[in-house]
């Protein structure tokens, strides 16, 4: 939830990721609550949060962003058909979420685990998340807007 | 694949649904995936953590939805697939999940499960990045399919 600021260490963790594998920089808005139910652009990877504080983490772009951000990091071309950029997506997202977990781990002693990714396509896609509030930042890179959404539940 | 990972996934439904009012579950058809895909409209997706690590999704159609969230609720279908009706299907996906990890916790695996999310849109697919298998249970509400994409190599044996 907001006041424990959770979203920051994840829109640090995007940055510092997305420069150390593509050489792009980025710029991260501000942090807003997140809509009950959201429309996805059209490429999802959710990722659940286990342990002390439940959450769940969603990266959302479009299909042209996801198949431009996987150029770059795996310096290959690729078509917006192809498979493995979902997959690389998937795994810029776990990389991400890893990275910020474990920050929240260290500065908050909590103990909490992420599940492995789900990737999500298709059309006038929507994602609801029923027992949490997550919050959501809009970020800018060269690329095109991507959104991280975070969310937890309330603690003990 | 293990057997034992999977098995609970359908116990559950026969656990689970009598208490909500339904009158008939029948497992149906088992099918391995190379990923979790799903052609059904509504799916409320959990993730599991610990000694099984995966991603378990929930797969109907709105109109099963919609017959789900009725009985949920002690009601007859449901005319609009609302926030409500959102919830109950979110809130069976968390009960049938919590019941596999306490089978789970009877093998001696020590489980953590994700809040559930509900996706829905045409044409979606769903990915995982490990096999998955596909398990259908019919009900008097619709078909469920149930997409357990789960990591065997993690389990105690």
């Amino acid at each position: 939830m907001g006041h424990d600021n959770y979203i920051s260490h994840f829109t640090a963790a995007f940055k510092e990721n997305i420069i150390a594998m593509t050489g792009l920089d980025c710029t991260p808005g501000e942090a807003r609550p997140q809509t009950r139910t959201f429309a996805s652009e059209g490429v999802a990877v959710l990722i659940g949060v286990t342990g002390t504080r439940p959450g769940i983490i969603i990266l959302d772009t479009s299909r042209e962003i996801a198949r431009r951000l996987s150029e770059l990091i795996n310096q290959e071309e690729y078509s917006l058909e192809d498979e493995f950029v979902l997959y690389t997506v998937a795994e810029f997202a776990n990389v991400v979420s890893g990275h910020a977990i474990s920050l929240i781990n260290d500065l908050h002693a909590l103990h909490l685990d992420l599940t492995p990714p789900s990737i999500f396509v298709g059309d006038k896609l929507k994602i609801t998340s029923t027992k949490i509030r997550p919050e959501v930042v809009e970020i800018n890179t060269p690329i095109g807007k991507m959104s991280l959404t975070a969310g937890f539940e309330r603690g003990m | 694949m293990d057997a034992k990972l999977y098995a609970p996934f359908v116990s559950v439904f026969f656990e689970v649904l009598p208490q909500f009012g339904f009158n008939e579950v029948k497992r149906g058809e088992l099918k391995l995936k190379d990923k979790l895909t799903t052609a059904l409209g509504v799916t409320a997706l959990i993730g599991l953590s610990k000694d099984v690590r995966g991603n378990v999704g929930y797969s109907m159609s709105l109109d099963t939805a919609q017959s789900v969230a009725g009985k949920m609720m002690g009601m007859p279908p449901v005319a609009e697939f609302d926030q409500m009706a959102q919830s109950a299907i979110a809130e069976l996906a968390n009960i049938l999940t919590s019941s596999v990890v306490i089978a789970y916790e009877k093998q001696n695996l020590i489980v953590a499960i994700s809040p559930p999310a509900l996706i829905t849109g045409e044409n979606v697919t769903v990915m995982s990045q490990v096999n998955t298998l596909a398990i259908q249970i019919f009900t008097d509400a619709g078909l469920i399919e149930v997409n357990a994409s789960l990591d065997a190599a993690a389990s105690i044996s």
